[in-house]
């Protein structure tokens, strides 16, 4: 080979992508399109008789259909030099050590760690979870792991600007029962299997250096040890409200006795003269939080007599303790206009009062000293009236020592779960607290003596934010001079990673508690949450775990072939009907060879949460060159569906042609992303068409990076009243490149809406073209339509084209159509590098800012390898 | 002698016109100087130059600071030297979060690497000494912000970077009299942080920013292309008063200009 074409074959091959040379068929057919070519394919496939008849006759319609002369340039494409079909071995692996080489290679270039590539393999399951009771800071509330709903917001940390944010639950998932093990930090304890991550500060120091520094990362619970740093909450964010409390009914009838017999008596009358001023306050305040507190620590709910309704509110603060006593009177007073007189008994308060009592009861605190816990709202509340609430406990139920440098309180109790609520409640308001311990303790009860267990939290440091609700506290609160933070670690200052909200701190312990059933949430965004006040990560894989939620809700999400096999009623419904094979030549091609591809549907009403991914299907191995996908929405579901780049190019063919059809019923909303990065050497020329009856909604949105050629048009048909369409679509076009992308609206009905947005950018060269279709039929009035298309140069040996069609037959219509074309300024560049920025940083600056808005639209992952692709495109020749 | 910014006999063309026509001006660290003359007289020519801007074609001079000919290094080079320009117009560029741009900048002229939570707090420090609201930093970069917005983000990136030498191309104009007054005032206050060590040259028109700055060294004036005259801060107050008609005519009647 001539140096020269060792060179053209090195241009050819894509720099970032991969192919796998050495993948295994076992079966191929001949190159070349023929009869018998697509006859072998489906009887391959075993196919019914009526797709291999739609077969046959697509293949007749691909070879009357001219090919196009507009768009790319198709000339160097030769139909008879592609083999159409070629199926790799279907065998099941059972070990790691059996997954062919080139898998693993693939894994290893996608960067999927290990024990999820097993997983994406088929021979290992992963669990990386928590105990069921785990409790989670969730907002609001703070919620065992088992009970979170998908839908619902917890509290996560932004880990890289170190706040703590609201994020919605994608999905919870049962993980069965596994060995946990229980972490203890800070006072908090947490149990999780050996392999859930934590953020972690690890301290790092390379050989010959006196100091190395700490770096915040995930660490795998079996790679962390005694004394690590793992990252713990401080606070929560002060976001609570107060809590609408149940309404009560203020009336009851008694059954008065005197000389003349029995007769009611109500109590509006009887309390005219003693409680004339007896309210219930709508909302909680803190003066009721305090109450509530004094209550729940030394409170419960009494009768009068055997058999007579719960109405005498006990809470048993001793008459030597003056100042709490004149607390609850002047609180009693102020929340429920209620005059306390009873003032008389030693060791208790007794409140007698009806409606006060059923409030209590209404809220779920009729329970005894064992079985009384902390309403899970409670922790929904503004700090302040948290706060309160803690301040109401400790002044009936806890002591507080003081010295003068010292001072922290002290709460016992025989109930361990009420003790671990009022720690959490600590937590989340910022205040710092012991860990729970066990003590023993004698009875002594009818000549008996009985060893009891109790339990006792300490909560200490700063104890400040009490002061102004607690009476014991601010009787024996003194400043600390000094509040133990572990603020250095050799020599290395940790403040720089602390805020108020996040610290981290040492693992004092970790030990094997044994097997117990556990879950495991996934959140959006960021992949983290906070259970038992620590940071821990959630799980990516729930990704791959979602095939039997979707099965509950009634979803279907196959591949293509299986579909055919296993659904054909539906699929023999739809398929061909958004698209069918005389649409265009490659339509026709795809549907007389087609393999491979998505098939999903949604049943009525159906929101699924979180995008189906291509990806899933990693290993299936049927990601052909012209995959079908099919996704039908029925009325008013929802479904997000992402094809990645990340799927490997398993193909060495250089022609992909794919076609996909959306189906949204009324109401129903489409998502379809996709991120296509196919190898320099390929043509991609795509059909990708959806309708949209009433109401309904598509979105396409489309980013283009790779590929030799492109041409593809994403399309909304909106043939219902209220329909929308929207196609968000991006193109990168380098050396050799030609990107001719845009979309097609097609506006069949009154008050529908499209929107495209097209952005490109051309450099070293290449070729972006946008070439866009409207049309609004007559009688569509209150039509809108909004074309925009950004394009921008980065140097001047590239091109970029606008071909905006627009046919407009109907009258009452909004129409907004914007097109610039902008090269990359001298200006922006120079006030870039007068900043220190080199030149390449700057173009990199500019461009990853153009296209900063399509990159939000991505879920969180793919974000970032858009991002990521796009810097490598630019890398290397700038400059 | 002591460490200054020296500019000899700098001629500078653009689109082929000659605008600076051969200028000497030697501003020693420590000082700080201000550049005042009529419009089109090229002072924003000589700032942009400063900074390498490539539509400015050098013809003949050299500019030395710390020893070497910066005419000869790319913009990044500079500003790595601890130079810094004010913009009198400051460029848009959409989606370029702001706090982003700062981050990497920071890191580019300092050559460190900086963890982004340590950098937001520097941040926020910087922004309370200017008086700048937090959500600033959020924004895209000069996207949709106002003249008087823009300006501000050049002094919070002025007293970010903490260059040695600034240049500050008209940047008190388009500001009414309290943006004036803060301008001024972050001057003075990124002085006497660098221990008096942080050279300026201030391009105005007016002399009301200069009477907000202390101390201020000399006042030069610049017509057609060269420096026609300097002087102590009086001359700033004497030209305001006077125009720059007055000073127009007494140097053709000199024979100074043509």
């Amino acid at each position: 080979m001539s140096e020269q074409e060792q060179q053209l074959k090195e241009l050819a091959v894509y720099k970032y992508g991969f192919r796998d040379e050495d993948a295994e068929y076992e079966f191929v057919v001949p190159k070349g399109l023929s009869k018998e070519v697509v006859e072998a394919i489906s009887h391959y496939k075993n196919e019914p008789e009526w797709m291999r008849k739609t077969r046959l006759q697509a293949l007749e319609i691909f070879f009357r259909k001219p090919i196009p002369t507009w768009g790319v340039d198709l000339s160097e494409l030769n139909f008879d030099e592609i083999t159409y079909y070629a199926s790799p071995t279907s065998r099941k692996v059972r070990s790691w050590d059996e997954v062919p080489e080139y898998i693993k290679r693939t894994y290893e270039r996608l960067g999927i760690p290990e024990a999820e590539r097993k997983f994406l393999a088929g021979v290992g399951a992963q669990y990386d979870c928590l105990t069921a009771d785990t409790v989670v800071f969730a907002n609001p509330g703070a919620v065992p792991i088992a009970q979170i709903q998908p839908g619902q917001h917890v509290y996560s940390l932004d880990v890289e600007n170190r706040k703590i944010i609201k994020q919605r639950v994608k999905a919870v998932v049962y993980k069965g029962e596994l060995p946990v093990f229980e972490v203890k930090v800070a006072g908090r304890r947490i149990k999780a299997t050996f392999n859930h991550p934590f953020l972690a500060l690890i301290y790092h120091k390379e050989d010959g250096k006196q100091r190395g520094r700490f770096k915040v990362e995930w660490r795998y619970l079996s790679d962390l040890k005694v004394g690590d740093y793992i990252a713990i909450v401080k606070r929560l964010p002060d976001e609570g409200k107060p809590y609408k409390l149940p309404e009560v009914e203020m009336e009851t009838e008694f059954i008065g006795r005197n000389q003349f017999g029995t007769f009611k008596v109500r109590t509006d009358k009887f309390f005219r003269r003693t409680q004339k001023d007896l309210r219930i306050p709508e909302q909680t305040n803190e003066p009721f939080m305090w109450f509530l507190g004094a209550y729940l620590g030394d409170g419960g709910l009494r009768r009068k007599k055997k058999g007579a309704p719960k109405n005498i509110v006990d809470i048993a603060l001793p008459a030597s303790d003056r100042a709490c006593r004149e607390r609850l009177a002047k609180v009693l007073w102020e929340v429920f206009g209620y005059k306390l007189n009873s003032d008389r008994e030693p060791s208790r308060v007794r409140i007698h009062c009806t409606p006060i009592a059923r409030l209590l009861s209404a809220i779920g605190l009729d329970k005894n000293a064992h079985t009384k816990s902390v309403p899970s709202w409670v922790f929904g509340l503004p700090q302040s009236q948290k706060l309160a609430f803690i301040a109401g406990y400790i002044d009936a139920n806890g002591h507080v020592r003081g010295d003068e440098k010292n001072s922290d309180v002290m709460l016992t109790s025989v109930n361990e779960t009420l003790l671990r609520d009022i720690q959490r409640l600590a937590i989340t308001c910022g205040l710092q607290v012991s860990d729970i311990h066990s003590f023993r303790y004698k009875v002594n009860r009818k000549g008996r003596s009985d060893e009891r267990i109790g339990y006792r939290l300490l909560i200490t440091g700063d104890l400040s934010p009490l002061v102004p609700y607690s009476v014991k506290v601010a009787a024996n609160y003194k400043p600390r001079k000094y509040h133990h933070r572990d603020e250095s670690h050799h020599h290395v200052k940790l403040d720089a990673y602390m805020t108020d909200e996040i610290g981290f701190a040492r693992i004092e312990s970790i030990r094997y508690i044994g097997v117990e059933p556990t879950y495991d949430i996934e959140v959006e965004g960021v992949h983290n949450f906070i259970a038992e006040g620590i940071v821990v990560h959630n799980s990516e894989v729930v990704y791959h775990r979602i095939r039997e939620d979707l099965e509950r809700q009634g979803v279907i999400f196959v591949d293509m072939d299986t579909a055919v096999r296993e659904y054909p009623d539906i699929v023999k419904e739809y398929f061909g009907t958004v698209i069918p094979p005389t649409d265009n030549k490659f339509a026709a091609l795809n549907t007389a060879v087609w393999s491979g591809g998505s098939f999903i549907y949604v049943p009525k009403g159906v929101h699924v949460e979180m995008p189906l991914q291509a990806y899933f299907r990693i290993n299936a191995q049927n990601i052909g060159q012209f995959e079908r996908t099919l996704i039908i929405a029925e009325e008013g579901s929802f479904v997000h569906y992402v094809e990645g780049c990340t799927a490997p190019i398993y193909s060495t063919h250089s022609l992909h042609s794919a076609v996909v059809e959306l189906i949204a019923k009324p109401g129903a909303t489409i998502r379809y992303t996709t991120l296509q990065n196919w190898s320099y050497n390929v043509y991609n020329l795509v059909t990708k068409r959806g309708v949209a009856y009433e109401d309904a909604k598509i979105v396409w949105v489309d980013a283009n990076i790779g590929s030799k050629a492109t041409m593809k048009y994403p399309a909304v048909y909106m043939v219902g009243k209220g329909a929308r369409g929207e196609v968000l679509s991006v193109a990168f076009a380098s050396n050799g490149q030609h990107q001719d992308t845009g979309a097609k609206m097609i506006h069949a009905a009154p008050y529908t809406t499209s929107v495209i947005t097209s952005k490109s950018i051309s450099i070293f060269g290449g070729r972006a073209t946008y070439r866009g279709m409207v049309k609004v039929y007559p009688g569509c009035k209150g039509a809108k339509v909004n074309v925009r298309c950004d394009a921008l140069l980065l140097d001047e040996i590239s091109r970029t084209d606008t071909y905006p069609v627009m046919e407009i037959d109907e009258e009452q219509v909004e129409v907004a159509h914007e097109a610039t074309v902008s090269k990359i300024g001298e200006e922006q560049l120079f006030y870039l590098q007068s900043r220190g920025l080199t030149d390449d940083q700057a173009v990199k600056m500019i461009v990853n800012g153009f296209f900063r808005d399509f990159a939000k639209e991505l879920p969180m992952e793919y974000a970032v390898e858009f991002t990521r692709l796009i810097e490598l495109q630019l890398e290397g020749s700038v400059g | 002698m002591t460490e200054a910014l020296e500019i000899r006999n700098l001629r500078v063309a653009v689109d082929g016109r000659e605008i600076l026509k051969g200028i000497n001006l030697v501003v020693p660290k420590g000082e700080i100087h201000a550049l005042m003359g009529p419009n089109g007289s090229g002072k924003s020519t000589l700032a942009q130059t400063l900074l390498g801007h490539p539509r400015y074609e050098v013809l003949e001079g050299e500019v030395i600071w710390k020893g070497r000919n910066i005419l000869e290094l790319s913009p990044d080079e500079r500003a790595k030297l601890g130079l810094f320009l004010a913009f009198q117009y400051p460029v848009e560029i959409p989606g370029v979060v702001l706090g982003n741009f700062l981050h990497i900048a920071y890191q580019a002229v300092k050559g460190t690497e900086i963890p982004i939570g340590k950098f937001n707090r520097m941040l926020m420090q910087k922004l309370r000494l200017l008086d700048m609201d937090a959500s600033f930093i959020s924004r895209g970069l000069n996207e949709g912000f106002s003249g008087g917005e823009r300006k501000r983000c050049e002094i919070l990136q002025m007293a970010l970077l903490e260059p040695e030498f600034a240049v500050m191309d008209e940047t008190d104009s388009g500001l009414d009299i309290d943006g004036v007054r803060i301008v001024a005032s972050a001057v003075n206050k990124l002085y006497e942080q660098s221990g008096n060590q942080m050279g300026f040259l201030i391009i105005t028109h007016y002399s009301r920013i200069l009477n907000h700055i202390q101390p201020l060294h000399k006042v030069h004036v610049m017509m057609d292309g060269r420096i026609v005259l300097s002087g102590g801060p009086e001359l700033a107050n004497e030209l305001e008063e006077k125009g720059y008609d007055w000073l127009e005519e007494q140097l053709k009647a000199e024979g100074v200009l043509a």
